[in-house]
């Protein structure tokens, strides 16, 4: 009976301990991992976006709408896709200008293999899409027809979830603004 | 064991080195080490990372062990890891992104790298703090130097570079296998020749 209640305390010891240390880590890391994700997603805008000046939200950490000089300049977007990784989602950042045409891309955050899906965040695999329009975000060895990017070597997966998610954003923008317009 | 005399203490902490180096003679934990060794980067942040829990863990399940009834020191020593490897999950993403970001969702794995449980269970719930810590020390040293040398030749036959700067000729063609986890399995199979090489000739008389 008394190793019973020995065993118990101890591990209820164990585990308050734990839990104490732990509250007192996040208390401390909270505030900078905010500020840095803060500070990523501004920079990424920017980057995506690189000829706005100012940034509107229009859906709340979805959609925005890129400003210059006062002028509507193009849209940004977030996307999630699911990868090669069952682990995470990959997030993306997407700018478009007023004539679709892709403006840039950013990695914001994945979970894809170091080494290989992981490169998608690279900016070899990334910096393909500028100037890139609809009809040609689609991988060469799916259509060499038109499609315009190339795959990442050993990460086909994560590649063709990227340019598939960017495609269908873009495809489901297009719709809505043309309903907008009628 | 029990004595703490210098000599025994550099023992312990040189025997992680090479002699019971843990990824070429313990061989636990190969997850860890097939996962983060694509470039001498991400395998070096993966070794610190990994040293610096190996060294907390063992020095508080040592400080412990009399403590705890050995029926429930397995759950408590997953706590203790546990916490430590959160606590360098968070500190890395507040303090060091860049890192944290290439390192991702194998931070976390260290709790169940087996070498930090089976230093724990075989080492530290049996020997004294101090001999623990130079234990912890050495492991994470061996740990980190062989993990780093398989990022180093990975990366170099597998992308044709070395921390991220080009080295190879330019119309050298990358061998992808070496970057893809089979090629981790070759690396450490050669290394492990190679080790036994040098141990034979160095220990056998």
């Amino acid at each position: 009976m008394h190793d019973f209640t020995r065993m118990i305390s101890v591990l209820f010891i164990a585990c308050g301990l734990a839990a104490g240390s732990l509250s007192l880590v996040n208390a401390v890391t909270k505030h900078p991992i905010e500020v840095h994700e803060q500070e990523q997603r501004e920079a990424a805008l920017r980057e995506v976006s690189p000829d706005a000046d100012e940034f509107k939200e229009i859906t709340p950490g979805k959609v925005w709408e890129a400003l210059r000089n006062g002028q509507k300049a193009g849209h940004v977007f977030l996307v999630q896709v699911r990868g090669y990784s069952s682990s995470g989602p990959i997030t993306l950042m997407l700018g478009i200008d007023s004539e679709g045409a892709v403006t840039g891309l950013q990695v914001l955050s994945h979970t894809e293999t170091p080494g290989l899906g992981a490169k998608i965040a690279a900016p070899q695999f990334r910096d393909q899409f500028r100037n890139k329009r609809l009809e040609q975000l689609i991988l060469k060895k799916d259509d060499p027809a038109k499609g315009q990017i190339d795959a990442v070597t050993g990460a086909t997966i994560s590649s063709r979830a990227v340019t598939t998610a960017l495609r269908s954003t873009l495809e489901s923008f297009n719709k809505e603004k043309a309903g907008e317009g009628k | 064991m029990s004595q703490t005399s210098f000599s025994s203490l550099l023992k312990e902490l040189t025997k992680g080195f090479l002699r019971e180096n843990p990824i070429l003679v313990i061989m636990l934990g190969l997850c860890a080490t097939l996962a983060c060794s694509t470039s001498v980067t991400d395998a070096f942040g993966m070794g610190l990372a990994f040293s610096f829990v190996m060294l907390c863990s063992n020095i508080v399940v040592s400080a412990i062990r009399k403590l705890v009834p050995s029926q429930v020191r397995i759950p408590v020593f997953i706590i203790v890891i546990s916490t430590f490897v959160t606590i360098v999950d968070y500190t890395l993403k507040a303090y060091f992104p860049a890192l944290s970001q290439s390192l991702g969702v194998f931070v976390p794995l260290i709790v169940v790298n087996c070498i930090v449980m089976a230093r724990a269970e075989a080492f530290s719930s049996k020997n004294t703090a101090m001999a623990s810590l130079m234990d912890g020390i050495g492991m994470g040293i061996g740990f980190t130097l062989i993990i780093t040398v398989i990022g180093a030749i990975r990366e170099v036959i597998g992308n044709g570079t070395l921390v991220g700067h080009q080295i190879m000729p330019a119309h050298y063609q990358p061998f992808l296998i070496f970057i893809l986890p089979p090629g981790a399995f070759l690396v450490i199979g050669f290394l492990m020749a190679l080790h036994r090489k040098i141990m034979l000739t160095l220990y056998k008389p």
